[in-house]
């Protein structure tokens, strides 16, 4: 065995200040951990992500030269990144660091200082353990195709597209509808400002058409992504090429996902007789009936013709409902308000807001929300529960109208408003190519069925898959300037990539031991990424460590024990686990 | 067996949803059980259920397993996977005389930081009531 | 039966069907009934088939055999051949099934019909490239699996953990079950593993559990009853129970029975959306 067989581990306890020293005996820690085997030296420290600390390690790994470091403190998920690379910055592979989490595992959820000291003495020694069996893992890199595809080319993929073209790098962009523009173009005016869309959008759209940069495909989709960061290919299909199925293929180096939303289907939700009765709109219907290219020429006209007296605008119409989407929509607040303002503008009519609570957050909201109501807007503080076109003789309501039944919460009283037309501010839910779209990218969706980020606060833009990003409504709801503010962020997180032109790949990812497989090919049925592919000749399993992510199923799964998992062999997790019970 | 000793937990938590929820228990002060030992893993598919035999067999009075929700998988599915075969684990074990009361497996996002606080804290509770009943895999059996 | 499984042999041989055959013969000196390959057509009347072939021959199929390879099969036999055809030890191409009307074999110790056969539900192999007997005639099981196991499910947890720990106590780990399982096909066993080692290579109350436990796990979904295991047991430890209580529990959630429908068996290793979280033991969330 050319394999050095012994270890020099250096172990360091952290106080993290008080955070672990005012529950954990970092001294009492460190003698614990000093005579395991293997330990060369066991020190606590104030504060080990500290300057000073860090320079403790990478002076201690060269005077002693240690070979594994632990680190004993925080999670992981905290500083692991930290000390890897400051053993790295000593010559040491990242890879051969390990970190205990003694303080939101310990000290943070521990009262007792004698049981949270046992527990992070036996956390340390897991974690030595876990060392002793950790072997460098090389980084390798891949070259990244200077392009990037855009799947949609509503406002957020039309925002992507301009930044990274005007950066330099070719733009793909895919749309299935036969225009550029997404939802926006349905509308009229945008809220807080009242300004025309088409004022917004059409330089925008012009910008793209003119850049010899982006090249835009309408009516077409992708249908197949293989490959991974840097390298994916991507097969797009001509929707009006009428079964003749003409194919493209493209080379990118990224992906950004701005595949929008949909609108709820508003005939399920019955009582509010959408579909059933007439002058009952979506807020997107309404919005197209406002536009001067729209069906009544910007007038707002009731089905007969007719001018409305008055127009009921229903909040929450699916949003906020755990019958339907038990999540906030977002806009619909601000675009009631809006409908308010132009049916105040344009009509004598007056307007009522039936909402549950008016979230205005954003930057002149409140100040929107208060002018429509200070200018005779009506508030009704109450969710509807009925809108009926029978009317009650002996109220005197008019005949051939509307009636809106609602709890008036302030008032505490069940009230019924007559009204000559209704919108629904129904709620958005994934664009209806989402499930498709999923299946071919391989990623993630939540629990609200929109695209999941990487991490809800630090990483909002990417995916869990390296190289494909989202933006806007494909992610969740959220209004013009959000969807902007994401789409840049998405188009310079992808041009990070295309700018460096090689990316790292993890490599903690899975390994097939060609003499233990038997070929049974078990694991290229659990594998997600079709990272797993077939030797016919040797009869072995073989796993493409672009593709593969390190979730390790397959392991887990390979009866033989073929497959390892890179950093996360069984050997470490039986090691690990064998330490985390050696106080039996 | 250990009579008077506090009986020792290990969990099996995934780095994305489940361990990210434990860091949050502890971000947020919440009670933990102390007895519980913690090993982190990618996904729950990573769970061979070898890893539960053997920690019985090294003293464990139980064992967590802890993924993301179906649907929230950080890759996709793995913790789909893992649910059949840890259903078919809790059987097996079950046929031997481990109570399925040492077994507890579950879905934790890393934003139900309380959710581990009291389910860990549950079942802290619920391995102590079975803790003095058999563990025909620990190590410390001896032939009668 | 003889000369009908002999004739059909003789005529694959002619025909250029296999380039040899698995199956059973009676030894010419000692009487006993033992596993034979034959290569030609001339040796084909030493064949036999009755009560007493009771090994399952799908185990000795290997892929690196001059093939295809005829397999005189019983219907468990066949069962474990589909399951090693399916986890692609050999392609289907390599073997020919000769599917024999089994009525069932007996244990060699007492002659009686063995335990595996009464409760046995599919006595004709699954892979009948051809068939001899008479199909109708191969009766019925006298006996369900659950009886088997009722047994332990009437068991609190001490006493099944003193009845495994009783019954897998003469276990000396001489691993003659794995070596007579048709699929304990690993290259390198469990067993012979030792950074990590999962099971200590001494006998003692929890390796022996640890390792009939990974055998069982390894079986799970897979295992197709043919008793081999408990059969090569020098000890007579009856391992294979543990085996049926799984595969109860296996059937009753997955819905299938291995080494019947292609490929099914792997259906324990897949998964379903809708898997019910109760299989978990916990209560159902959103």
């Amino acid at each position: 065995m050319s394999e050095k067989n012994s270890v020099a581990i250096g172990v360091y306890v952290c106080h993290c200040g008080t955070n672990i020293a005012g529950t954990v005996d970092v001294e009492a820690v460190a003698a614990a951990i000093r005579e395991e085997p293997g330990v060369v030296l066991a020190k606590d420290y104030k504060f080990m992500c500290s300057d000073p600390g860090q320079e403790m390690v990478k002076k201690d790994i060269e005077e002693y030269g240690l070979d594994r470091i632990v680190v004993s403190a925080c999670s992981p998920l905290m500083h692991e990144k930290t000390f890897r690379k400051a053993a790295s910055e000593a010559g040491l592979d990242p890879f051969l660091v390990q970190m205990a989490n003694i303080r939101e595992h310990c000290s943070w959820v521990t009262k007792d200082k004698e049981e949270a000291t046992q527990k992070s003495i036996v956390a340390v020694k897991a974690a030595v353990n876990r060392v002793r069996w950790a072997r460098p893992l090389p980084i390798n890199t891949a070259t990244v195709e200077p392009s990037t595809l855009i799947v949609g080319a509503g406002i957020a993929g039309i925002q992507a597209a301009l930044d990274i073209a005007d950066a330099g790098f070719k733009v793909y962009m895919v749309e299935k509808q036969d225009h550029i523009g997404g939802h926006i173009t349905m509308m009229d005016r945008v809220f807080p400002t009242m300004e025309r869309v088409n004022d917004l959008l059409n330089p925008k759209i012009n910008e793209i058409l003119n850049n010899d940069k982006i090249q835009v495909f309408t009516r077409h989709e992708a249908t197949e992504v293989t490959g991974s960061v840097g390298d994916f290919t991507v097969k797009i299909k001509d929707l009006d090429a009428n079964g003749a199925s003409v194919e493209n293929e493209l080379k990118v180096g990224t992906i950004i996902l701005a595949t929008g939303y949909d609108m709820y289907d508003l005939s399920q939700i019955e009582q509010f007789g959408y579909g059933r009765l007439d002058d009952v709109y979506t807020g997107i219907e309404f919005e197209q009936m406002t536009r001067q290219d729209g069906p009544t020429g910007g007038k707002i006209l009731k089905k007969n013709g007719e001018e409305p007296t008055s127009v009921a605008i229903l909040h929450c119409i699916g949003s906020r409902d755990e019958n339907h989407c038990e999540y906030c929509s977002r806009v619909c607040c601000m675009y009631s308000l809006k409908h308010a303002a132009i049916i105040k503008e344009r009509t004598s009519a007056a307007s009522y807001n039936f909402y549950i609570d008016i979230r205005a957050f954003g930057k002149g909201h409140e100040e929107f929300y208060r002018k429509v109501s200070s200018e005779g807007g009506r508030f009704i503080r109450g969710k509807v529960g009925q809108v009926t076109d029978l009317i009650d003789p002996e109220l005197d309501e008019p005949e051939g109208s509307l009636i809106v039944i609602a709890e008036d919460t302030n008032l505490q009283e069940m009230i019924r408003v007559p009204v000559d037309m209704v919108i629904l501010a129904g709620a958005m839910i994934p664009s209806e190519t989402a499930d498709r779209v999923q299946k071919m990218l391989r990623i993630s969706r939540s629990t609200d069925r929109f695209f999941q980020e990487r991490h809800p606060k630090l990483a909002p833009t990417e995916t869990a898959t390296d190289g494909i990003f989202l933006c806007g409504t494909a992610q969740g709801p959220k209004d013009i300037p959000d969807t902007i503010a994401q789409a840049s962020g998405a188009a310079s997180a992808a041009l990070r990539l295309l700018e460096q032109g090689v990316v790292e790949l993890d490599p903690s990812v899975a390994v097939v031991n060609a003499a233990m497989c038997t070929g049974c090919k078990m694991c290229i049925e659990v594998c997600a990424y079709n990272a797993i592919g077939f030797n016919e000749r040797w009869n072995i399993a073989e796993i493409n460590s672009n593709l593969c992510k390190g979730c390790g199923t397959c392991a887990a799964t390979c009866r033989a024990n073929a497959i390892e998992s890179q950093h996360f062999t069984d050997k470490q997790i039986v090691f690990e686990l064998m330490g985390l019970l050696s106080d039996g | 067996m250990s009579d008077t000793k506090e009986p020792r937990i290990v969990g099996f938590l995934c780095t994305w949803c489940s361990y990210t929820g434990a860091d949050l228990a502890g971000t947020s002060r919440m009670p933990v059980p102390s007895n519980l030992r913690i090993i982190r893993v990618p996904c729950s598919g990573r769970i061979d259920p070898l890893f539960i035999f053997k920690a019985f067999q090294e003293g464990a009075d139980g064992v967590m397993v802890s993924g993301c929700h179906p649907g929230d998988c950080h890759y996709i599915s793995g913790n789909l996977f893992a649910k059949r075969k840890l259903a078919v684990i809790k059987r097996l074990l079950e046929w031997v005389g481990i109570e399925p009361e040492r077994l507890h497996f579950t879905w934790i996002s890393a934003s139900e930081g309380a959710q581990y606080s009291e389910e860990t804290s549950k079942f802290a509770d619920q391995v102590r009531s079975v803790a003095d009943l058999p563990n025909p895999l620990a190590r410390t059996e001896v032939m009668s | 039966m003889n000369q009908a499984l002999r004739d059909e042999v003789r005529k694959l041989f002619e025909t250029e069907k296999v380039k040899s055959v698995l199956g059973y013969r009676q030894h010419p000196l000692t009487g006993e009934v033992t596993p034979v390959i034959i290569k030609s057509a001339d040796e084909a009347d030493q064949l036999i088939f009755d009560k007493r072939c009771v090994y399952n021959l799908s185990r000795a199929v290997l892929a690196d055999m001059d093939g295809p390879v005829g397999v005189v099969l019983k219907g468990c036999d066949g069962r474990a051949l589909n399951m090693r055809i399916t986890e692609n030890d050999f392609p289907r191409e390599h073997v020919v099934g000769i599917a024999v009307a089994c009525q069932g074999v007996v244990d060699t110790a007492t002659d009686d019909l063995s335990e595996r056969c009464q409760r046995c539900h599919m006595r004709m192999s699954p892979i009948a490239d051809v068939t001899i007997g008479d199909e109708s005639a191969v009766g019925k099981p006298t006996k369900t699996r659950a009886e088997f196991v009722d047994e332990i499910r009437a068991m609190n947890p001490k006493q099944r953990a003193t009845f495994w720990k009783d019954t897998f106590a003469p276990c000396t780990h001489c691993y003659a079950c794995r070596q007579a399982c048709p699929l304990c096909n690993c290259k390198v066993c469990i067993t012979d593993k030792n950074n990590p080692q999962w099971i200590e290579t001494s006998p003692k109350p929890s390796s022996n559990m640890m390792w009939h436990l990974i055998r069982a796990f390894h079986h799970a979904g897979r295992c197709v009853d043919c008793g081999e295991c408990e059969r090569a047991c020098p000890e007579g430890i009856k391992m294979h129970l543990l085996d049926l209580c799984i595969a109860e529990d296996v059937e009753e959630m997955f819905g299938f029975v291995t080494g019947v429908e292609d490929g099914a068996q792997w259906q324990f290793l897949l998964y379903d959306p809708n898997d019910p979280d109760s299989w978990l033991g916990g209560p159902e969330r959103g």
